[in-house]
């Protein structure tokens, strides 16, 4: 328990730092940070319409924060979630205007298992190559990220591609294959509903599986696992091929609930935020609820304080980045001496 | 096809990569996988471009990408030294950080969102090799920016830098072994900032080539993992910064294909944008499985 209050404990340091650093880059752009501040809450959760426009943008934030969460958390530095969601959206539209003649409930499933296994496939190679020979992932995730998404924006543009649009787009998806809107007007969809549902099953599968045990080894103590004879190659290539399933599904879940088309481009880096999504939640799953939450409610209130201030779109981003980049550092002095303490204490966290 | 043409525009293509890897190396040596190469030539790209369009010198700019970059690789190494802060993680952050950063300044200075496109640059000044310049061949290596044969002079500083000064020794030693360096009274964290700082710099070199050499513009996305493939460079020479540069010229060639591919022929552009992200992917699994056979057979 202590173990807990002290997560928390670090967790709003955190997020005050990366607020008050934030406030600081919006009085240099001349507006008054608390202002802002209002605007921003009072656009994204104070209305029934503004919450569930929050919780529309946070749904990929789920997915891509779990699919990141599920890669740190056995230790492994997958940066390639955005190349898996841009494969498995693709791979969703496809199916989607495709095999039109099946039914709707069919087709959803299809689509959601076709862009989850499409996903996860993008993201062996770089585990098996570094199984195999020890190629460091984070390189090879990141260039991946490039390769998937020049070519979806091929294919749209060549092969599966609608002609007299600017922006190169695929033909649209059948209406039976859309997710049900849950609060008209805004975007809110089914898929808000999965990724709840599939975070829930991660907790679980961390808590109480052999394999999330495995997965928890690994990343807090990769010689452990090898001594104790744990299959550590398979467990990487396991939580790899997880991590980039749930990429797939986080692009295909935004073709089928939000866009009804594969467009090229799409994302504005949902497969990024969710590096800030897992770190916030320190890789918990339910944790990863609360962050893309927040995440979600920030990008979402931008685009009114937008309209209304002075604020270019950037904000988000920088408060991101600085909840990245700090999300490890140790904001206080000692405290990491007292946490490990603590940690000796507690024998679960 | 042309054979001078692709020659020159693999120099270009490979300078800035060769003075971010020659950073990265210093980092490599201390210990340090540097994953924030890629902001750090953003930084550089940004600075460079800004002062350079403020102050009508290029030199200053040039002096500016080092200052904003050596900044940035500052805080990196402050916030890894002091506060402990996990090296990947932080290094992510400050990607993210610098690229919305940049957008950010330059939409307060310019009102620009895309791109940043100042009229009336002064140009890097270029080198024509006397010579060389006249011999039908050989033509492809004179008159670029400086900068493209900066690039090569880094490796010479590098090289005699990490391996024939006291401070690359320190460099090494800490990068070795911790302990055995702080027991023979090195100050460890003093050495890793030094190696961070002229990585950073280096970077902010190679940045400055990016956004004053070739395009004369700044866009967020310029540097478009060219970090990452410098880290790339470096994992294939194995440290070695001779092998560190074989590699860039091969990065650089492949970026520079990509981009003559779409002039020349009939090829869909977005398939040959894949080559150079796809050449490092390729490049490194056939090196590490290289090495791994050989390990098996020896």
């Amino acid at each position: 328990m202590r173990v807990f209050l002290g997560e928390i404990a670090r967790i709003v340091l955190l997020l005050a730092v990366s607020f008050f650093v934030t406030g600081l880059i919006i009085i240099f752009t001349k507006e008054n940070p608390l202002n802002v501040f209002r605007i921003l809450v009072r656009a994204a959760v104070w209305s029934r319409q503004g919450l569930a426009e929050t919780l529309s943008a946070a749904t990929p934030l789920i997915f891509t924060g779990l699919a990141i969460a599920v890669a740190f958390k056995a230790g492994l530095f997958n940066v390639g979630v955005e190349g898996s969601l841009y494969l498995g959206a693709f791979s969703a539209a496809w199916v989607g205007f495709t095999l039109t003649h099946l039914p709707g409930w069919v087709l959803i499933s299809l689509a959601l298992l076709v862009s989850g296994l499409i996903g996860g496939l993008w993201a062996l190679g770089p585990a098996v190559a570094k199984v195999c020979y020890n190629v460091d992932e984070i390189v090879t995730t990141l260039m991946l990220n490039y390769v998937a998404i020049f070519f979806t924006t091929y294919l749209v543009t060549y092969i599966y591609g609608v002609p007299g649009f600017a922006n190169a787009m695929s033909f649209p998806i059948v209406p039976a294959a859309r997710l049900p809107r849950l609060s008209p007007p805004s975007q809110l969809n089914l898929g808000f509903v999965i990724a709840i549902l599939i975070a829930l099953v991660l907790w679980f599968i961390f808590r109480r599986t052999a394999f999330g045990y495995e997965i928890r080894m690994l990343g807090a103590n990769p010689l452990f696992v090898k001594w104790c004879g744990m299959p550590d190659t398979k467990i990487v290539i396991k939580a790899m091929f997880l991590s980039g399933f749930l990429g797939g599904v986080a692009g295909a879940i935004q073709i089928l609930g939000i866009h009804y088309r594969f467009i090229a481009n799409f994302s504005p880096g949902y497969g990024y935020t969710g590096i800030a999504v897992a770190l916030l939640a320190r890789n918990n799953p339910l944790g990863v609820l609360f962050s893309s939450f927040l995440l979600g409610a920030i990008y979402n209130g931008e685009s009114i304080v937008e309209l209304m201030t002075n604020i270019p779109m950037e904000i988000p981003r920088i408060f991101e980045g600085i909840i990245i980049a700090l999300t490890s550092a140790e904001l206080v002095m000692g405290f990491h001496l007292r946490r490990r303490r603590v940690g000796r204490q507690g024998d679960k966290g | 096809m042309n054979f001078v043409d692709l020659v020159g525009v693999t120099l270009r293509q490979a300078a800035p990569l060769m003075f971010a890897a020659y950073g990265g190396l210093f980092s490599y040596h201390v210990g340090i996988i540097n994953i924030a190469l890629e902001a750090e030539m953003l930084a550089g790209a940004f600075a460079a471009l800004v002062v350079t369009a403020w102050t009508g010198n290029v030199e200053l700019g040039l002096l500016g990408a080092m200052f904003a970059a050596g900044l940035l690789g500052l805080i990196f190494s402050l916030l890894i030294e002091n506060l402990q802060a996990n090296l990947v993680t932080t290094a992510l952050g400050l990607n993210t950080l610098t690229i919305a950063f940049a957008r950010l300044l330059m939409w307060v200075a310019t009102g620009s969102r895309g791109a940043f496109v100042p009229q009336e640059l002064p140009t890097l000044p270029s080198l024509r090799i006397p010579l060389l310049s006249s011999v039908p061949v050989l033509q492809a290596f004179s008159g670029h920016s400086i900068l493209v044969y900066g690039a090569w002079l880094a490796w010479a500083f590098t090289s005699l830098l990490l391996y024939h000064t006291p401070l690359g020794l320190r460099i090494r030693a800490v990068g070795e072994n911790p302990e055995a360096a702080r027991a023979v009274g090195l100050k460890i964290k003093s050495v890793r900032i030094m190696a961070q700082l002229l990585c950073a710099v280096l970077c902010g070199v190679g940045g400055a080539q990016l956004s004053l050499g070739d395009l004369r513009l700044f866009t967020s996305g310029m540097t478009a993992g060219k970090g990452f493939i410098a880290l790339a460079a470096i994992y294939f020479g194995r440290g070695n910064p001779a092998f560190t540069t074989i590699a860039c010229v091969l990065f650089g060639f492949f970026d520079g294909l990509q981009s003559r591919l779409q002039l020349w022929t009939e090829i869909p552009p977005q398939l040959a944008q894949m080559i150079p992200f796809l050449s490092v992917v390729v490049t490194l699994v056939l090196v590490s499985w290289r090495e791994a056979h050989r390990r098996v057979r020896a």
